[in-house]
């Protein structure tokens, strides 16, 4: 058994080392009257009873949950939680389905036959809520794109095309749609790599339910950035697009405290940059629970603002989407205030699969226009912080007969 | 000496063409650092030094944009 055994004086610290049947022992650098050693039970009660000797036993500490339970509060001052724990904490990806309604639109679409690619961190190939995996998954950088050593991409996975059909957590918002991973480094030239690729399938006719592309990256900054509208990489986007597919990209996290620190109640100013903000792509932006992206303190504040630095019609974002309480993450689940605009936009992608697998002809236009319309309005949100509100699967289903 | 890769945005297929067959006398890249867009007249290049990338800026069409890669961020939770 390890002990800690504190001695009067370095003087008897031999005293422990030379103990019978002592397989270990170390000095504490710090205080040499210090030593830990892995020690039988008799030699132990030997040095307890010795007045030069204080014996403490090893503690086994375990990880700290991500809040305090109520039990543990209740230990500490002995009596209950005196603060309720968020609400968020007992929330999960399920929940979000509901918000979102889903769960609702699963009974007329659920997504089959459409191909959901998530350009990202790769996907985590041991999870069970991939039940479809496309044999074109792409990884032009890494020598799998079944692997996921951040969890990001698996998250998005997850919530835009996961399923419980086999054992999985939870379902994401298109179950029984395809999942393309395609693991990227994020640089523009793979991204240009991964694009082509899809379109390349697309020309062979490996999508015929249609494909929609999820893209939950962008670039952190507070002013614009410096890379032109005409970068190769963007009219590879546009290019896709115009031959019918559907593309999703996440508003950024820049607004509040997480990058830009403007103040959470404000507007303004515009922090959707590039290519995430162009006309031609759905943009998504993110709400807590309680609908909210103003909240001071909350994270859902830092949901980019609009109108959007490339878009003419100056009206990003389009839609937003709840975020909030456990979600698949890697290997595993995490329990999260919010999952960051990259959370939502796979929603978005989700929803464009279940209008296409109802009617495979409508063109990204059609898409973007159907989930805006459908849309619920956040009364006194602004535009330029929800677009025009929040996401109903449920209504979206229904403008496609 | 740092290497960097670049996307390139040619004016016009015609432009590319007549790249790729200059390209071949240009010992100091190998063909495995080169990528040819499928859709749109592009080329990556990829890990080349400031001096090579002067040697092909040389025997590109003017009108040819040399754009340095970069790297977008997640805007993960």
């Amino acid at each position: 058994m390890k002990v800690f055994i504190k001695a009067q004086n370095e003087v008897h610290v031999p005293t422990v080392l030379k103990m019978h049947k002592v397989s270990e022992a170390v000095v504490s650098e710090q205080d040499n009257h210090v030593v830990i050693a892995d020690l039988p039970e008799e030699s132990i009660n030997e040095l307890r009873a010795a007045p030069q000797f204080e014996v403490y036993d090893d503690i086994e500490f375990q990880p700290a949950p991500p809040l305090p339970s109520a039990e543990w509060w209740r230990r500490q001052i002995g009596q209950p939680l005196p603060l309720l724990a968020p609400v968020w904490h007992s929330k999960t990806q399920a929940d979000v389905m509901d918000h979102n309604r889903a769960s609702d639109a699963w009974a007329k679409s659920r997504g089959e036959g459409v191909t959901i690619a998530i350009v990202d961190t790769g996907t985590d190939g041991s999870m069970p809520e991939f039940i479809n995996r496309s044999p074109h998954s792409y990884a032009p950088s890494f020598s799998t794109p079944w692997s996921d050593t951040v969890g990001h991409g698996t998250m998005c996975a997850g919530i835009a095309c996961g399923s419980i059909a086999s054992g999985g957590r939870y379902s994401g918002v298109a179950p029984e749609a395809t999942l393309l991973t395609a693991r990227s480094t994020l640089f523009a030239t793979d991204l240009y790599l991964i694009y082509q690729h899809l379109l390349k399938l697309k020309h062979n006719g490996e999508f015929p339910r249609g494909i929609v592309v999820s893209n939950s990256y962008g670039i952190y900054t507070c002013t614009p950035p410096t890379y032109p509208q005409g970068h190769p990489y963007v009219d590879l986007v546009k290019k896709c697009i115009e031959e019918g597919m559907v593309f999703v990209f996440a508003g950024g996290n820049n607004h509040a405290f997480g990058f830009c620190n403007h103040p959470e109640v404000d507007e303004h100013p515009n922090t959707i940059w590039a290519v995430n903000s162009i006309d031609e792509v759905i943009t998504v932006g993110t709400v807590d629970w309680n609908e909210s992206n103003d909240t001071t303190g909350g994270e859902h504040a830092n949901s980019s603002r609009g109108p959007g630095q490339w878009s003419t019609r100056q009206d990003k974002p389009d839609v937003v989407a709840p975020t909030y309480g456990e979600v698949i993450w890697g290997g595993g689940y995490q329990k999260m205030e919010w999952w960051g605009t990259s959370g939502a936009c796979p929603q978005v992608a989700g929803l464009a699969a279940l209008l296409l697998s109802r009617d495979a002809s409508l063109t990204p236009a059609q898409i973007r226009t159907t989930i805006r319309s459908s849309a619920r309005t956040l009364v006194g949100k602004s535009a330029t912080c929800v677009g025009d509100g929040i996401i109903d699967c449920e209504a979206a289903i229904q403008q496609v007969p | 000496m740092p290497f960097k890769t670049y996307i390139i945005r040619f004016p016009s297929e015609k432009a590319r063409n007549e790249f790729q067959r200059a390209l071949k006398d240009t010992s100091n890249i190998q063909p495995s650092q080169v990528e040819f867009g499928e859709f749109l007249p592009d080329v990556i290049v990829r890990d080349i030094s400031d001096q090579t990338l002067k040697e092909i800026k040389r025997i590109a069409d003017p009108g040819t944009r040399f754009i340095e890669d970069f790297q977008h961020d997640l805007f993960r939770p």
